[in-house]
């Protein structure tokens, strides 16, 4: 590579190739970049085929192992302490407000990044199953689902760590949708709490889970998800680009093996001109030095931003849990409102029977809706070339149909969020909001 | 129109950029630690009241929360403290002196390190009384072994 | 190189001094935040008060940096003294503007700073560390400040106020010196025996609510009638229903008493006194104090 533009030879100097065999031998030579691809499209690189949302979730997740890795320091999981340790942290540790703000702020940003990878990928259809031999994106489709609801999880779980009446309520509320499972909802509420009622065995229970357990899961099948997108042939857009290659140069396809890792690109530097390997050799970029240097830039806005909204946004601590008193009203986090929603408006009465919305909008619906997610890649009968792309022509319908419950599940979250006053009764966001009952 | 200057004019904006985000990243490591160091102390005072002076018999009687022998003998009330000086456990009473658990120093009644790995004498703290009357001891301060607090004489 | 190649590679570096620079933006406000706390400027403040009054040799004895008072027993921490430094210091400050302002000796011989700390009696926020927060005149905070102003909102002294506090401990039928709105208040309480149950005092057929724990009773569950006028407090609610019992609960059976506001006040606050003391037995005062 040429002196020409940026590159991160600074930080990477010693492997800094200089010629593209050079790029392509530094993946296999360095640990750091075993992971990368040695050729990647040009159109795969663009912002525009995937917004690079899953590395800037990941990124997000990586602010909040640093954050989080601070707090673990800072934090007592005891329900006598746990209160006062966040109350120090908040005033007396240097930093302190400005690394709980900037954990906090990173994971309602990394529930919104993960929320809107899973609609890029919908909507290029990026999920089908038709692909180059030895491709099956379903598999990484359905651990990226797996990823989404860890991501739920791990916000869910850290929410209720600063033991005040949002901590409290919410576990209590959360328990207690867990408990309204048929059969074994009763018994999967007492193995969340440890116990009857909400208390210290529950505290260090979710504790365990969003210090422990959950990132585990959750590292583990980051790994495996960029793995699979190795062996998927890289992003959905590249069997575009092998295919508008191999109809520019009007050749049967060699051997499939060979092109669809890009790897033949690197290797095909005598062959013809017009032959795909050569036009994809031209239309792509040494991975090791193009992804790195994205990677780092995208590492560099997310931490900034991060850190910035971390110090505009200061993180909130309610009351302390107290057991006698709920919140009016006692709301979810925004992206539970819909679901929170869900459980208001559907528990209502016919005639005698009384239609339970927190089995429905708690467990029943959120439970269909990621079933149809894991189900869609088997359902869609688009033709291969509709993956890769953004709205394609032959998956109109089931993008509208997509939209539409995403669109509900919005609406009924801004509802949810600013149309919902005490006693979860409707209110306008400009009426004035009612007054709290001071003690004295 | 020097190229020259054209190359080293980018090659500064990259390393300027290079050394902003360095520093930056950098920064943000050295907050976070700096917010592992303890701002405020959740512990007792140094100064701490130990409750009437008439309450300790003649001998050495041990406070274990102050980890103290208060001595009372001729030259009136001590504090001599039950840190051993070695490695800081807590040391117990020979016949004649203090003798430590962990690795076996001697010391004399005086508090000087007789024999073991103890490099110092046992350190004798600072006694006063405070204006309600009871004894308070300074943690903080150390005195000389033959600073004593004399007491009045009961009944004068 | 191509120049689609120093294409991505320039967008990349423009993102990269972008993040750099933020990066930088974020650490100077924080660092400047870190250096110059809310608190940073008071102490300047109380030491050039000192300084003025005392000498330089005094200023200089003014404690730097945060300071809290650990109590214990009860799992409270006060950190009033970050600001309020000079709060055990002599009758030279007794008249100094607030925060260097040093405390009335008398009550501190019984409740020493540093055993009893600041918010136990005066209520505020212990664990923070600026003004508004401490004093806890802020969002998710339920035990303010009790001074002047609130004080007077109820048409009373700050000290007959905060005897509130002081009956937090000094649960008592029995007169407590230093408190003589509640000792008014405790005079007149015997009359409600008629038909509630109090604290400590036994009625076998009570036919009105038991009273014995009405100070937990939490704000929020208190009902005001529609157009309701003011602020909305416990203390408020019970002040307007001691006086018209049935304005504040259309239905009360309750006598209307021949009541002053401030004998309705000192009543609503013993009322409100009534709750678990939860205090270690070395901290539950002794009987008539």
């Amino acid at each position: 590579m040429s002196d020409d533009g940026w590159s991160p030879r600074a930080l990477w100097r010693g492997f800094f190739p200089e010629t593209p065999r050079e790029g392509a031998d530094a993946i296999v030579q360095n640990f750091l970049l075993h992971a990368l691809p040695v050729r990647i499209t040009r159109r795969a690189l663009s912002w525009l085929a995937s917004g690079w949302l899953g590395t800037i979730t990941l990124h997000i997740f990586l602010v909040l192992c640093l954050t989080g890795g601070v707090l673990l320091f800072l934090y007592v999981p005891s329900i006598e302490r746990a209160y006062a340790s966040v109350k120090d942290i908040e005033f007396v540790v240097s930093f302190g407000s400005w690394i709980r703000g900037t954990h906090r702020i990173s994971a309602h940003l990394m529930v919104a990044a993960v929320v809107l990878h899973l609609v890029r990928v919908f909507l290029t259809g990026a999920y089908k199953k038709e692909g180059a031999p030895g491709a099956f994106r379903p598999l990484n489709w359905w651990v990226g689902i797996m990823l989404m609801m860890l991501t739920f999880g791990l916000s869910f779980t850290g929410y209720l760590l600063p033991w005040d009446q949002l901590a409290y309520w919410a576990i209590t509320v959360g328990t207690q949708i867990a408990g309204s499972v048929p059969l074994i909802g009763e018994e999967l509420r007492q193995l969340m709490l440890g116990g009857d009622s909400v208390g210290q065995p529950a505290l260090l229970r979710f504790y365990v889970l969003h210090c422990f357990v959950l990132p585990a899961f959750m590292i583990y099948l980051i790994a495996y998800h960029m793995w699979r997108i190795r062996k998927d042939g890289g992003l959905a857009v590249t069997d575009r680009v092998v295919g508008d290659a191999r109809e520019t140069a009007r050749i049967a396809p060699p051997s499939p093996g060979k092109t669809y890792t890009l790897m033949g690109a690197t290797q095909g530097v005598s062959a013809q001109a017009s032959s795909p390997a050569s036009l994809l050799a031209r239309d792509s970029e040494a991975g090791g030095v193009s992804i790195v240097r994205r990677t780092i830039a995208i590492f560099l806005i997310v931490l900034a931003v991060c850190s910035l909204l971390g110090l505009l946004i200061p993180a909130q601590l309610e009351e302390p849990a107290n057991p006698a008193v709920t919140p009016n009203p006692a709301k979810a986090p925004w992206y539970f409102l819909w679901l929170q929603e869900l459980v208001s408006i559907l528990t209502f009465r016919v005639g005698d029977t009384l239609v339970d919305g927190t089995l429905l909008g708690g467990v029943v619906i959120p439970g269909i809706l990621i079933g149809l997610l894991a189900s869609w890649p088997l359902l869609d009968k688009s033709p291969a070339a509709a993956a890769g792309v953004w709205f394609h022509p032959s998956r109109k319908r089931q993008n509208r149909v997509f939209l539409f419950l995403l669109f509900t599940a919005l609406v009924l979250t801004v509802i949810g969020t600013f149309f919902r006053g005490a006693y979860w009764a409707w209110v306008w966001p400009w009426d004035t909001p009612h007054a709290h009952t001071r003690w004295i | 129109m020097s190229e020259e200057r054209e190359v080293s004019r980018r090659r500064f904006f990259r390393w300027g950029a290079t050394a902003a985000a360095v520093v930056g990243v950098m920064g943000h490591a050295a907050a976070w630690t700096r917010s592992l160091v303890a701002n405020v102390r959740y512990e007792p005072p140094k100064r701490r009241t130990l409750g009437a002076p008439d309450q300790f018999p003649k001998g050495r009687t041990f406070l274990s929360d102050e980890k103290l022998f208060i001595v009372r003998d001729k030259l009136g009330l001590r504090a001599l403290s039950a840190v051993c000086s070695h490695l800081g456990c807590t040391v117990g009473t020979s016949k004649a002196g203090y003798h430590c658990p962990c690795h076996g120093s001697r010391f004399a009644a005086d508090g000087a390190n007789l024999e073991g790995p103890a490099p110092r004498p046992l350190v004798w703290y600072a006694l006063s009384i405070a204006g309600s009357g009871a004894l308070i001891v300074d943690l903080g301060k150390e005195v000389a072994a033959d600073t004593a607090l004399e007491l009045p004489r009961r009944g004068s | 190189m191509s120049d689609a190649t120093s294409r991505f590679a320039r967008a990349d570096f423009r993102l990269v001094v972008a993040g750099g620079v933020l990066l930088l933006v974020a650490l100077v406000v924080a660092f400047v935040r870190e250096v110059d706390p809310p608190w940073s400027a008071v102490q300047d403040d109380v030491r050039a008060v000192v300084f003025e009054r005392m000498g330089a040799e005094k200023a200089a004895g003014v404690p730097e940096g945060l300071q809290q008072i650990w109590i214990e027993p009860l799992d409270r921490v006060d950190r009033c003294t970050t600001c309020h430094l000079t709060i055990e210091w002599s009758s030279e400050l007794a008249d100094a503007p607030h925060p260097a302002r040093s405390h009335p000796q008398g009550l501190l011989q019984a409740h020493p700073v540093q055993t009893f700390g600041c918010t136990l009696c005066h209520g505020g926020q212990g664990w923070a560390t600026s003004t508004a927060a401490a004093h806890g005149h802020v969002d998710f905070w339920e035990e303010p400040l009790l001074d002047r102003a609130l004080a007077k909102e109820y048409g009373l002294s700050r000290a007959n106020l905060m005897e509130l506090r002081c009956a937090y401990c000094h649960q008592t039928l029995e007169p407590v010196k230093g408190m003589p709105l509640l000792n008014a208040a405790k005079e007149r309480v015997f009359d409600c025996l008629d038909c509630h149950r109090l604290p400590g005092l036994e009625n076998e057929k009570p036919s009105a609510p038991d009273l014995t724990r009405e100070g937990e009773k939490h704000p929020s569950k208190y009902v005001f009638p529609p157009g309701f006028k003011g602020e909305r407090s416990a203390l408020r609610w019970h002040i307007e229903h001691l006086l018209d019992p049935k304005k504040m609960s259309p239905g009360s059976g309750m006598t209307k008493f021949d009541l002053t506001r401030k004998d309705a006040a000192g009543l609503a606050l013993l009322v409100m006194s009534w709750r678990r003391q939860g205090l270690p037995a070395a901290w539950t005062p002794k009987q008539g104090d």
